[in-house]
C-alpha cells in the first residue's frame, strides 16, 4: 500500500526561475553613484511623494518603530540610513523571502526587514555606502514585486 | 503511480496589487513513473499550468496538468482553496488551512478531496494532507534557495 502518495513528488527537485520580466543581476560600481542626479530619472516623481502623509494610513496593532524579530537587525542602529520602498504584491512570507536573498548580495546593504502589514521593504544600508533609487527599483523587480515609491530616512 | 523526477517552474506573468498577488506559471517535469514498480522504471513526464490569486488571509489556485507516465497519459484538472486562520508577520510561522479537490477523468475515483495543512517559516514551508477517497496521507516540504 502507498501510505504517501507524494513520495515520489518529494524527490524531485523544484527549480524556482525567476519571472519572465526579471534581469540579471550586473555588477555595479557604486563609486559612480556619487554624483547621480535624481532628476534626470525618468518615470519617478519624488515631489509626489514628499507630502505622503502616513496618517491615513491604518497603523493599528502594527509600530513602525518596532522592527520585527529577526537577529540580522539586532546589529542596525537607530540612526541608520534607511530606505523604505513602498511595495506591491507582499502577501506571502515565503514568497518575500525572495527579497532579502536578492537585497542581501548588495554590497551597500546591511539588512532589509519587510512590513506585510504596510507593503513595504525597510532597506538598511552600512555606514557610508549608498544605493541609488534606481538601484532599488531594479531589485525590488528582480524579486518579483512593483514598487509603489520610495522615501529616504536618516540622510540614505 | 509514482513519478520521481526533476521539476522546473517558470513564473510565467504576476500580477501585484496593494493587498494581494496574482500568478500565471508553467511547469514540467521529467523523470521515471513506478520506479521500483515490476515493469521497471520508465521515462515520464508532465507538463503543467497554474495560476493563483492570494491575499494575507485568502489562497484561490486552479491546474491543469497533462501527464504521460509510460502507458497511462491523461490530463486532470485541479481547484485549491485556502483560508489563513491568523495573520502573522515578517518571520512567524504562518499557518494555511486547505482543500485540495482533483479531477481525474481517467481514473478509478475521478473525484478526489484533500484537507491539508500548511506551515511555512522562512525558508521552509511543509504541508500534511489526506486524501479522503483513497485513503492516503500527503507529506511535502520545499526548502528556498
Amino acid at each position: 500500500m502507498t501510505i504517501f502518495k507524494t513520495l515520489g513528488a518529494v524527490a524531485a527537485l523544484t527549480v524556482f526561475a525567476q519571472p519572465a520580466f526579471a534581469q540579471d543581476a550586473l555588477p555595479m560600481d557604486h563609486s559612480k553613484m556619487e554624483a547621480m542626479d535624481h532628476s534626470q530619472m525618468k518615470g519617478m516623481d519624488h515631489s509626489q511623494m514628499e507630502g505622503m502623509d502616513h496618517s491615513k494610513m491604518d497603523h493599528s496593532g502594527h509600530d513602525h518603530a518596532a522592527k520585527p524579530t529577526d537577529n540580522s537587525l539586532a546589529a542596525v542602529s537607530e540612526d541608520a540610513q534607511t530606505i523604505v520602498a513602498k511595495v506591491n504584491g507582499l502577501v506571502c512570507d515565503f514568497c518575500a523571502q525572495a527579497l532579502k536573498k536578492v537585497f542581501k548580495k548588495e554590497d551597500a546593504v546591511e539588512t532589509i526587514s519587510v512590513d506585510l502589514d504596510a507593503g513595504e521593504v525597510r532597506i538598511f544600508l552600512k555606514d557610508g555606502q549608498s544605493l541609488s533609487d534606481k538601484r532599488v527599483a531594479k531589485l525590488i523587480r528582480k524579486s518579483g514585486y512593483s514598487l509603489v515609491g520610495i522615501t529616504h530616512e536618516n540622510g540614505a | 503511480m509514482t513519478f520521481t523526477g526533476l521539476q522546473y517552474n517558470r513564473l510565467l506573468k504576476r500580477f501585484n496589487g496593494p493587498s494581494s498577488q496574482a500568478n500565471i506559471y508553467a511547469k514540467i517535469g521529467v523523470g521515471q513513473a513506478d520506479p521500483f514498480g515490476s515493469e521497471g522504471a520508465e521515462l515520464s513526464g508532465f507538463t503543467e499550468f497554474a495560476a493563483d490569486w492570494e491575499t494575507r488571509r485568502w489562497f484561490t489556485e486552479y491546474r491543469v496538468r497533462a501527464t504521460d507516465f509510460a502507458d497511462n497519459k491523461s490530463v486532470h484538472h485541479s481547484v485549491r482553496l485556502g483560508v489563513a486562520p491568523y495573520i502573522g508577520d515578517y518571520g512567524d510561522l504562518h499557518t494555511w488551512l486547505m482543500v485540495d479537490v482533483q479531477n481525474h477523468p481517467d481514473g478509478d475515483t475521478p473525484i478526489t478531496t484533500t484537507p491539508l495543512i500548511r506551515f511555512f517559516k522562512g525558508v521552509q514551508m511543509v504541508e500534511l494532507g489526506y486524501t479522503v477517497e483513497e485513503n492516503e496521507w500527503l507529506a511535502n516540504w520545499i526548502v528556498r534557495f
